[in-house]
């Protein structure tokens, strides 16, 4: 857990980050999202202290971060940032294997970490161990740039605009395996980015920055229903409710009941394991007013547009 | 690639100058002198003169290699003829150069000297531009670098086979051999001690400059007081120190400091040094990728691991130049060594100059150009290597 109180960065007259109080739960994905200058990055590298601040404290799991060796600090928390920072002198092994190396873990245990954190990210150890980053695409650099984050199993992850550099395609890609790892391993992760799409899809908990100012901490769906101010209604625009609605899996809704008579090959239909926003989409594409929702072919139940917009409306959880 | 190009374009440029440069060196006045002996003034004559028949086959080697190097032959083929002629033109102007000194003490006495000339020299150094060029179109490779020493592995073999022996450099080697070779390793070892101090002192300042922001003014301000005290200078602004402290000190007498000999010379040579060394360093240093920096520090490495693991090594190709420029830099200073009674390649051309022989100066330019020359290529190759993880590699 990360509590962060009255956490305050100046730079000369110039104030970064205002007071800024915010708790990162166990387990919990939360996104800093702001436009440029808003404090975001600021207030992430006061975490692990790349920034001292000025005021305030940031406590992990009740221990003032103040009173660490700040080196000690940082080989708890995995860093990744936007350029990867993949250090071009080292093999990719040797790249995963610098937190482990630096806690003194045995060679053994080294060489089967770096297999295991490639083959999470998806690359193939024999392929990739002996490259050097000079020869990945951007997207396999960013993997490595993860797997490095992630080898000595650190509680906390910080990510300071990880897929900002890479194509839309592969940038996809990675949100999407970046939230299978968060469901996966369960790490405290605190990420940055001022992508609108990115924050919804893969975040927990939203805390939107203006000018160092924490405007407000909550979850997505919790900031389209009852965003604090205009400038957060304003900010995430008139479409974060179809945002939302790619959060959720169709499987999480009530459905209405069927006449078991029907099949699924004969009317309009999805499958249950698409998101609200695909269903919606479903719906719009057969100019249907209604969808029967079907599990490997057989049928579950009808949605319509109603039930797809409720299911956002009562804040249900996030699938 | 646009990059490459414009080096082939310029390739052209430069091997159709090199010819142009080897025709004008070989009908030059001077291309080898013919003294009486050996401080005698001498007879110039022209390579065309002196070389007879071979003297034409010389002419034609420039033209074939400038015609050859402006077809439109595959880069390729063009690369290896104009290589190999290049590398025949010292081999050849060499081999005729010993021939016609040989013949020259035969007609006249065994006192009688030839000296290379300025035609002579101009033609190697054309013929240098010409492979230097010429091996731009050639793959790299170990052939590449095999045909490049083809000139060397040339010249060895004709020294080898006496065929050299009455050319005046020679004979001056033949006078010499025994104090040749030890002022030779001298000199070798003021080069290598001055660049060692120079590499610690300007590692350690560049480091000092890049990390403290505050320092580098302090830092390069001294280090060009340094570089401009002009090296007499500097070696008598330190006779008087050198000599007090060894008159007041036993083991500075022990070691044979003084205010002549080799203390000054290594004190004024890795002075000169640590600059290039110290200014690559920062250099390199400062101008280091932000993002891997910062990851570095972020994965919680300690600022001396960080130095050692990531921004040492990132900045190796560059500190590797520097120590280039103190090498080859250091190699011709050290002649200095000779005039204040430090030994080394320059007693011969300071010895040379007073006696006005002018193959005894070149007994010691010779070795020194030499020298400088494979320092220069040596540490180039270092600097390729240990640069491989640049994506231009």
């Amino acid at each position: 857990m990360i509590e962060i109180a009255d956490l305050t960065k100046r730079y000369g007259s110039f104030t970064a980050v205002d007071s800024v109080s915010l708790t990162v739960e166990q387990g919990q994905f939360t996104v800093l999202l702001g436009p440029s200058g808003s404090g975001k990055t600021t207030v992430l590298r006061m975490i692990n202290r790349m920034v001292e601040p000025t005021s305030g404290r940031v406590l992990l799991n009740g221990v003032d971060t103040a009173t660490m060796r700040p080196e000690s600090l940082r080989r708890t928390m995995g860093y990744v940032i936007q350029n990867t920072g993949l250090f071009p002198n080292m093999t990719i092994r040797r790249n995963v294997a610098t937190v482990p190396r630096l806690l003194g873990w045995d060679r053994r245990r080294i060489e089967e970490r770096v297999s295991e954190m490639l083959d999470l990210v998806g690359l193939d150890p024999d392929t990739y161990a002996s490259k050097y980053p000079h020869q990945l695409s951007g997207g396999e650099a960013q993997r490595v740039g993860v797997a490095r984050a992630l080898a000595a199993d650190p509680p906390v992850l910080l990510m300071d605009e990880p897929f900002g550099a890479v194509d839309p395609l592969t940038r996809e890609r990675l949100q999407l395996e970046m939230k299978r790892l968060h469901a996966k391993l369960r790490k405290t992760i605190v990420f940055v980015t001022h992508d609108i799409d990115e924050a919804v899809l893969l975040a927990d908990r939203i805390a939107l920055l203006r000018e160092g100012h924490l405007e407000q901490y909550a979850a997505p769906e919790k900031l389209w229903i009852e965003p604090a101010s205009e400038f957060v209604k304003g900010f995430f625009g008139e479409n974060l409710g179809l945002r939302i609605m790619a959060r959720h899996c169709l499987s999480s809704v009530p459905f209405k009941p069927l006449d078991p008579s029907v099949s699924c090959a004969a009317a309009p239909h999805v499958e249950d394991s698409v998101t609200l926003k695909e269903a919606l989409a479903e719906l719009v594409g057969a100019k249907a007013t209604k969808l029967i929702v079907c599990h490997e072919g057989a049928p579950r139940g009808v949605v319509d547009f109603e039930t797809l917009v409720k299911a956002l409306g009562d804040g249900s959880a996030p699938a | 690639m646009a990059d490459t190009d414009l080096v082939r374009t310029r390739a052209r440029v430069v091997a159709i100058s090199g010819c142009a440069l080897g025709i004008a060196a070989a009908l030059a006045p001077s291309g080898l002198l013919f003294r009486a002996n050996r401080v005698f003034r001498g007879e110039p004559s022209s390579l065309l003169e002196a070389f007879g028949a071979w003297g034409w086959v010389l002419l034609c080697a420039w033209l074939l290699a400038a015609l050859l190097a402006a077809s439109p032959l595959r880069e390729r083929i063009r690369g290896l003829t104009v290589t190999l002629l290049g590398a025949a033109v010292p081999i050849l102007t060499l081999w005729q150069a010993g021939s016609a000194a040989t013949d020259y003490v035969e007609s006249t006495s065994t006192i009688a000297r030839t000296s290379l000339g300025l035609g002579f020299w101009l033609t190697q150094f054309a013929a240098y531009m010409l492979i230097f060029a010429a091996t731009a179109w050639l793959e790299p490779g170990a052939s590449r670098v095999a045909l490049t020493y083809l000139p060397v592995a040339g010249v060895v073999a004709i020294a080898s086979a006496g065929g050299l022996t009455e050319i005046g450099i020679a004979r001056e080697y033949a006078n010499n051999m025994s104090s040749f070779w030890r002022e030779f390793r001298l000199h070798l070892s003021y080069v290598a001690g001055a660049v060692a101090v120079g590499l610690v002192a300007g590692l350690l300042s560049g480091v000092l400059a890049a990390k403290k922001r505050s320092l580098e003014p302090v830092v390069f301000g001294s280090l060009n007081v340094l570089q401009v005290l002009p090296t007499l200078a500097f070696i008598g602004l330190l006779n008087p120190v050198l000599s007090g402290l060894s008159e007041r000190i036993a083991l500075f007498e022990d070691l044979g400091v003084r205010g002549v000999g080799w203390a000054p010379v290594i004190i004024v040579l890795s002075s000169y040094a640590v600059y290039p060394i110290a200014r690559n360093t920062h250099a390199a240093i400062a101008s280091l990728d932000r993002a891997v920096t910062d990851a570095a520090r972020g994965v919680g490495m300690g600022r001396l691991r960080m130095l050692a693991e990531i921004e040492l090594p990132l900045a190796l190709p560059v500190v590797i130049a520097g120590v280039r420029v103190a090498l080859v830099q250091t190699t011709a200073g050290a002649i200095i060594a000779g005039l204040v009674g430090g030994g080394g390649l320059g007693i011969f051309v300071f010895l040379g100059a007073s006696e006005t022989a002018t193959d005894l100066i070149l007994l010691g330019v010779v070795p020194i150009v030499a020298l400088a020359l494979f320092f220069d290529r040596a540490l180039h190759g270092l600097e390729r290597l240990t640069g491989f993880w640049s994506s231009a590699g």
